[in-house]
Protein backbone atom coordinates (compact mmCIF):
# COMPACT_ATOMS: atom_id res chain seq x y z
CA UNK A 1 0.00 0.00 0.00
CA UNK A 2 1.57 3.77 -0.79
CA UNK A 3 1.66 5.88 1.92
CA UNK A 4 -1.58 7.22 3.74
CA UNK A 5 -2.64 10.63 4.14
CA UNK A 6 -1.70 12.07 7.68
CA UNK A 7 -4.58 12.78 9.59
CA UNK A 8 -3.40 16.70 11.43
CA UNK A 9 -4.50 18.50 14.49
CA UNK A 10 -7.84 19.65 12.72
CA UNK A 11 -9.31 16.55 13.00
CA UNK A 12 -10.79 15.87 16.53
CA UNK A 13 -9.92 11.98 15.64
CA UNK A 14 -6.77 12.27 17.47
CA UNK A 15 -8.24 13.06 20.40
CA UNK A 16 -9.66 9.93 20.98
CA UNK A 17 -8.42 6.63 23.18
CA UNK A 18 -7.57 4.12 20.42
CA UNK A 19 -8.89 0.15 21.18
CA UNK A 20 -6.87 -2.58 21.21
CA UNK A 21 -5.92 -4.33 18.79
CA UNK A 22 -8.14 -7.67 19.07
CA UNK A 23 -5.84 -10.29 17.15
CA UNK A 24 -2.65 -9.52 15.11
CA UNK A 25 -3.84 -10.80 12.02
CA UNK A 26 -3.18 -10.02 8.52
CA UNK A 27 -5.50 -6.93 8.65
CA UNK A 28 -3.12 -5.63 11.47
CA UNK A 29 -0.74 -6.76 9.37
CA UNK A 30 -1.41 -4.60 6.40
CA UNK A 31 -2.17 -1.56 9.04
CA UNK A 32 1.09 -1.91 9.97
CA UNK A 33 2.51 -2.00 6.35
CA UNK A 34 0.57 1.48 6.15
CA UNK A 35 2.40 2.65 8.73
CA UNK A 36 5.79 1.82 7.73
CA UNK A 37 4.81 3.06 3.95
CA UNK A 38 3.50 6.31 5.57
CA UNK A 39 6.88 7.01 7.70
CA UNK A 40 8.91 6.42 5.53
CA UNK A 41 7.57 8.79 2.89
CA UNK A 42 8.39 11.51 4.91
CA UNK A 43 12.26 11.19 5.29
CA UNK A 44 12.29 13.26 8.74
CA UNK A 45 9.37 11.23 9.98
CA UNK A 46 10.56 8.47 12.98
CA UNK A 47 7.39 7.15 13.90
CA UNK A 48 3.46 6.84 13.19
CA UNK A 49 0.95 5.88 15.58
CA UNK A 50 -2.39 4.46 13.62
CA UNK A 51 -4.57 7.28 13.90
CA UNK A 52 -2.32 9.32 12.45
CA UNK A 53 -3.68 7.58 9.19
CA UNK A 54 -7.30 7.73 10.47
CA UNK A 55 -7.14 3.81 12.30
CA UNK A 56 -8.24 4.10 15.93
CA UNK A 57 -6.51 1.17 17.47
CA UNK A 58 -3.39 0.84 19.65
CA UNK A 59 -1.07 0.53 16.99
CA UNK A 60 2.59 2.34 15.83
CA UNK A 61 5.43 1.90 14.33
CA UNK A 62 9.33 3.80 14.83
CA UNK A 63 12.51 3.63 13.48
CA UNK A 64 14.94 5.98 14.95
CA UNK A 65 18.05 3.83 13.38
CA UNK A 66 19.02 6.87 10.76
CA UNK A 67 18.34 9.82 13.16
CA UNK A 68 21.25 11.95 15.00
CA UNK A 69 19.63 11.96 18.48
CA UNK A 70 19.60 8.32 18.58
CA UNK A 71 21.53 6.60 21.04
CA UNK A 72 19.91 3.36 22.03
CA UNK A 73 17.46 1.75 18.78
CA UNK A 74 15.57 -1.31 17.83
CA UNK A 75 15.41 -0.30 14.42
CA UNK A 76 12.21 -0.80 12.25
CA UNK A 77 9.75 -1.48 15.12
CA UNK A 78 6.05 -2.33 15.30
CA UNK A 79 3.98 -2.60 18.33
CA UNK A 80 0.47 -3.39 18.76
CA UNK A 81 -1.29 -2.92 22.69
CA UNK A 82 1.82 -1.15 24.15
CA UNK A 83 2.02 -1.04 27.50
CA UNK A 84 4.52 1.28 29.59
CA UNK A 85 5.73 -0.86 32.64
CA UNK A 86 8.09 1.46 33.70
CA UNK A 87 9.12 4.82 33.25
CA UNK A 88 12.64 6.65 34.40
CA UNK A 89 13.43 10.55 34.91
CA UNK A 90 11.94 12.61 32.94
CA UNK A 91 13.65 15.38 30.49
CA UNK A 92 12.68 18.18 28.42
CA UNK A 93 14.00 18.08 25.20
CA UNK A 94 11.75 19.93 21.49
CA UNK A 95 10.04 16.91 19.62
CA UNK A 96 7.41 17.69 16.53
CA UNK A 97 4.76 15.77 15.00
CA UNK A 98 3.67 15.10 11.59
CA UNK A 99 -0.05 16.08 12.65
CA UNK A 100 1.08 19.07 13.93
CA UNK A 101 2.81 20.58 10.94
CA UNK A 102 4.89 23.90 11.65
CA UNK A 103 5.49 23.74 15.13
CA UNK A 104 7.44 22.10 17.91
CA UNK A 105 7.21 22.19 21.44
CA UNK A 106 9.52 21.34 24.86
CA UNK A 107 8.33 18.19 26.18
CA UNK A 108 9.39 16.40 29.20
CA UNK A 109 9.93 12.69 28.57
CA UNK A 110 11.23 9.91 30.58
CA UNK A 111 15.10 9.20 29.61
CA UNK A 112 14.30 5.39 30.20
CA UNK A 113 11.39 3.25 29.59
CA UNK A 114 10.47 -0.45 29.32
CA UNK A 115 7.04 -1.01 27.10
CA UNK A 116 5.32 -4.88 26.63
CA UNK A 117 3.24 -4.94 24.08
CA UNK A 118 2.60 -7.46 20.77
CA UNK A 119 5.12 -7.28 17.27
CA UNK A 120 3.98 -8.65 13.76
CA UNK A 121 3.58 -12.43 14.56
CA UNK A 122 1.44 -11.88 18.11
CA UNK A 123 4.64 -12.46 19.81
CA UNK A 124 4.88 -10.78 23.71
CA UNK A 125 7.67 -8.59 23.46
CA UNK A 126 9.60 -6.13 26.36
CA UNK A 127 11.19 -3.31 24.76
CA UNK A 128 13.87 -1.53 27.09
CA UNK A 129 14.73 1.84 25.58
CA UNK A 130 16.11 5.03 26.63
CA UNK A 131 16.92 8.68 24.56
CA UNK A 132 15.56 10.04 21.75
CA UNK A 133 13.61 6.13 20.80
CA UNK A 134 12.45 6.11 24.28
CA UNK A 135 10.91 9.65 23.58
CA UNK A 136 9.35 8.60 20.09
CA UNK A 137 7.81 5.36 22.01
CA UNK A 138 6.46 7.65 23.74
CA UNK A 139 5.01 9.82 21.95
CA UNK A 140 3.67 7.12 19.67
CA UNK A 141 1.89 5.72 22.75
CA UNK A 142 0.56 9.14 23.69
CA UNK A 143 -1.16 9.04 20.10
CA UNK A 144 -3.27 6.44 21.44
CA UNK A 145 -4.47 7.92 24.13
CA UNK A 146 -5.77 10.70 22.42
CA UNK A 147 -2.89 13.08 23.30
CA UNK A 148 -0.70 15.17 20.99
CA UNK A 149 2.75 16.87 22.28
CA UNK A 150 0.51 20.26 22.75
CA UNK A 151 -1.29 18.71 25.35
CA UNK A 152 1.85 18.12 26.87
CA UNK A 153 3.36 21.27 26.97
CA UNK A 154 4.11 23.44 30.76
CA UNK A 155 2.58 26.67 28.55
CA UNK A 156 3.10 29.18 25.65
CA UNK A 157 6.53 29.64 25.77
CA UNK A 158 7.12 26.07 25.29
CA UNK A 159 5.44 25.85 21.99
CA UNK A 160 7.83 27.17 19.15
CA UNK A 161 7.17 27.84 15.11
CA UNK A 162 9.27 25.64 12.77
CA UNK A 163 8.93 28.30 10.32
CA UNK A 164 10.15 31.63 10.38
CA UNK A 165 7.91 34.05 8.86
CA UNK A 166 9.61 37.01 7.15
CA UNK B 1 14.79 56.39 40.91
CA UNK B 2 11.74 55.79 38.83
CA UNK B 3 9.99 52.90 37.16
CA UNK B 4 8.66 52.55 33.35
CA UNK B 5 7.25 50.34 31.13
CA UNK B 6 8.44 50.92 27.63
CA UNK B 7 6.69 49.52 24.40
CA UNK B 8 8.50 49.12 21.30
CA UNK B 9 6.42 48.00 18.75
CA UNK B 10 8.14 47.98 14.06
CA UNK B 11 8.74 45.75 11.31
CA UNK B 12 11.48 43.47 12.46
CA UNK B 13 15.06 44.50 11.20
CA UNK B 14 18.70 43.96 12.79
CA UNK B 15 19.22 46.27 15.60
CA UNK B 16 16.21 47.24 17.11
CA UNK B 17 17.11 45.60 20.64
CA UNK B 18 20.64 47.31 20.12
CA UNK B 19 18.94 50.70 19.31
CA UNK B 20 16.23 50.28 22.16
CA UNK B 21 18.71 49.31 24.70
CA UNK B 22 21.43 51.48 23.90
CA UNK B 23 19.10 54.59 24.35
CA UNK B 24 18.14 53.27 27.89
CA UNK B 25 21.57 52.65 28.60
CA UNK B 26 22.78 55.74 27.78
CA UNK B 27 20.43 57.52 30.22
CA UNK B 28 21.25 55.94 32.73
CA UNK B 29 18.82 53.00 32.92
CA UNK B 30 18.72 49.72 34.47
CA UNK B 31 16.92 47.26 32.78
CA UNK B 32 14.77 44.80 34.88
CA UNK B 33 12.39 42.14 33.09
CA UNK B 34 12.07 42.24 29.46
CA UNK B 35 10.29 40.38 26.94
CA UNK B 36 10.14 40.43 22.85
CA UNK B 37 8.40 38.80 20.33
CA UNK B 38 7.91 38.61 16.80
CA UNK B 39 4.76 37.72 14.30
CA UNK B 40 5.13 37.65 10.84
CA UNK B 41 8.14 39.70 10.55
CA UNK B 42 6.09 42.45 13.20
CA UNK B 43 8.49 43.39 16.34
CA UNK B 44 7.00 43.70 19.74
CA UNK B 45 9.44 44.32 23.07
CA UNK B 46 8.46 45.85 26.26
CA UNK B 47 10.34 46.31 29.01
CA UNK B 48 10.28 47.38 32.46
CA UNK B 49 13.40 49.81 33.50
CA UNK B 50 14.65 51.53 36.57
CA UNK B 51 15.37 55.29 35.78
CA UNK B 52 17.37 57.60 37.28
CA UNK B 53 14.85 60.30 39.23
CA UNK B 54 16.84 63.27 37.36
CA UNK B 55 15.31 62.19 34.67
CA UNK B 56 11.82 63.04 33.39
CA UNK B 57 9.49 60.89 31.26
CA UNK B 58 9.80 64.09 28.92
CA UNK B 59 13.33 63.22 28.87
CA UNK B 60 13.41 59.63 28.29
CA UNK B 61 10.79 59.75 25.91
CA UNK B 62 13.10 62.92 23.75
CA UNK B 63 16.35 59.95 24.01
CA UNK B 64 14.42 57.92 21.60
CA UNK B 65 13.10 60.25 19.14
CA UNK B 66 16.18 59.87 16.90
CA UNK B 67 16.07 55.74 16.96
CA UNK B 68 12.53 56.06 16.12
CA UNK B 69 13.08 57.57 13.03
CA UNK B 70 16.47 55.64 12.14
CA UNK B 71 13.88 51.75 12.83
CA UNK B 72 10.99 53.44 12.12
CA UNK B 73 9.73 52.28 15.40
CA UNK B 74 6.36 53.23 17.81
CA UNK B 75 7.62 53.56 21.58
CA UNK B 76 5.49 54.05 24.27
CA UNK B 77 6.81 54.77 27.75
CA UNK B 78 4.26 54.54 31.11
CA UNK B 79 5.73 55.46 34.66
CA UNK B 80 5.11 52.47 37.27
CA UNK B 81 4.51 52.19 41.14
CA UNK B 82 7.72 52.25 42.84
CA UNK B 83 7.08 48.68 44.08
CA UNK B 84 6.74 45.88 41.86
CA UNK B 85 3.14 44.43 43.27
CA UNK B 86 1.52 42.39 40.79
CA UNK B 87 2.26 39.15 42.01
CA UNK B 88 0.89 36.09 40.66
CA UNK B 89 -0.59 32.96 42.94
CA UNK B 90 2.08 30.55 41.47
CA UNK B 91 -0.37 28.32 41.43
CA UNK B 92 -1.42 28.03 37.47
CA UNK B 93 -3.26 25.60 34.86
CA UNK B 94 -1.91 25.07 31.20
CA UNK B 95 -4.78 24.78 28.75
CA UNK B 96 -4.29 23.67 24.99
CA UNK B 97 -6.91 23.56 22.63
CA UNK B 98 -6.63 22.42 19.06
CA UNK B 99 -8.67 21.69 16.17
CA UNK B 100 -10.26 23.13 12.86
CA UNK B 101 -9.99 26.82 12.38
CA UNK B 102 -13.15 28.65 12.98
CA UNK B 103 -13.17 32.16 14.25
CA UNK B 104 -14.07 32.79 18.01
CA UNK B 105 -12.24 30.15 19.08
CA UNK B 106 -10.09 32.22 21.50
CA UNK B 107 -12.53 34.44 22.35
CA UNK B 108 -15.24 31.64 23.88
CA UNK B 109 -12.03 29.92 26.24
CA UNK B 110 -11.44 33.80 27.18
CA UNK B 111 -14.57 34.07 28.31
CA UNK B 112 -15.00 31.35 29.77
CA UNK B 113 -12.26 31.88 31.81
CA UNK B 114 -12.83 34.96 32.64
CA UNK B 115 -16.37 34.31 33.77
CA UNK B 116 -15.20 31.54 36.49
CA UNK B 117 -12.44 34.69 37.76
CA UNK B 118 -9.47 33.05 36.13
CA UNK B 119 -6.75 35.53 35.09
CA UNK B 120 -4.86 34.67 31.76
CA UNK B 121 -1.18 34.98 32.27
CA UNK B 122 0.19 33.70 29.08
CA UNK B 123 -1.11 33.10 25.59
CA UNK B 124 0.06 31.93 22.35
CA UNK B 125 -1.92 30.64 19.30
CA UNK B 126 -1.05 29.45 15.78
CA UNK B 127 -3.30 28.90 12.77
CA UNK B 128 -1.28 26.02 10.52
CA UNK B 129 -2.01 26.25 6.61
CA UNK B 130 -3.08 23.00 5.59
CA UNK B 131 -4.43 21.45 2.02
CA UNK B 132 -8.28 22.00 2.26
CA UNK B 133 -8.60 24.04 5.67
CA UNK B 134 -6.57 25.08 8.10
CA UNK B 135 -5.89 24.12 12.03
CA UNK B 136 -5.58 26.07 15.17
CA UNK B 137 -3.72 25.85 17.90
CA UNK B 138 -4.38 27.65 21.37
CA UNK B 139 -1.73 27.71 24.38
CA UNK B 140 -2.86 29.31 27.45
CA UNK B 141 -1.21 29.96 30.68
CA UNK B 142 -4.26 30.51 34.16
CA UNK B 143 -3.62 31.65 36.74
CA UNK B 144 -5.93 29.19 39.37
CA UNK B 145 -8.23 31.14 42.07
CA UNK B 146 -9.93 28.78 44.45
CA UNK B 147 -13.35 29.47 42.28
CA UNK B 148 -10.83 28.87 39.47
CA UNK B 149 -9.35 25.51 39.84
CA UNK B 150 -7.84 22.75 37.36
CA UNK B 151 -10.82 20.65 38.11
CA UNK B 152 -13.51 23.48 37.89
CA UNK B 153 -12.02 24.68 34.35
CA UNK B 154 -11.45 21.16 32.36
CA UNK B 155 -15.19 20.34 32.72
CA UNK B 156 -15.91 23.71 31.39
CA UNK B 157 -13.48 24.38 28.82
CA UNK B 158 -14.19 21.08 28.03
CA UNK B 159 -17.94 21.96 27.21
CA UNK B 160 -16.97 25.31 25.55
CA UNK B 161 -14.14 23.38 23.43
CA UNK B 162 -17.21 20.95 22.31
CA UNK B 163 -19.12 23.50 20.96
CA UNK B 164 -16.78 24.95 18.89
CA UNK B 165 -15.92 21.13 17.72
CA UNK B 166 -11.89 21.55 18.97
CA UNK B 167 -9.98 19.50 21.51
CA UNK B 168 -9.08 20.86 24.71
CA UNK B 169 -6.77 19.62 27.33
CA UNK B 170 -6.34 21.25 30.77
CA UNK B 171 -3.18 20.11 33.34
CA UNK B 172 -1.22 21.26 36.12
CA UNK B 173 1.20 24.17 35.27
CA UNK B 174 4.16 22.28 36.60
CA UNK B 175 5.46 25.06 38.77
CA UNK B 176 6.97 22.90 41.71
CA UNK B 177 10.14 24.49 43.12
CA UNK B 178 12.97 21.26 43.10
Amino acid sequence: MPARPIVTVAHLKLGVRCAEVDQIDERARALAVDMVDTMRASPACVGIAAPQIGVNLRAFVIDCSSHRRTTVNHGELVLFNPVVTSLGAVAFEREGCMSVPDLTGDVGRALEIVVEGFDLSGSRIVIESSGFEARAIQHEIDHLDGLLFLDRLSGPGALHQRKVYR
Amino acid sequence: MSRYSLHAIGTDRPGIVAGVTGVLADSGCNLEDSRMAILHGQFAIMLVVEAPQRLSLEQLEASFREIQEELNLMVVIRPLPKQSNVKVSGDTVAVSVHGADRPGIVSSIATRVAELGGNIIDLATHKIEEQGGSSYVLLLTIETTPDCTEEILSPELDAVASQLGVSCVVHAGGDELF
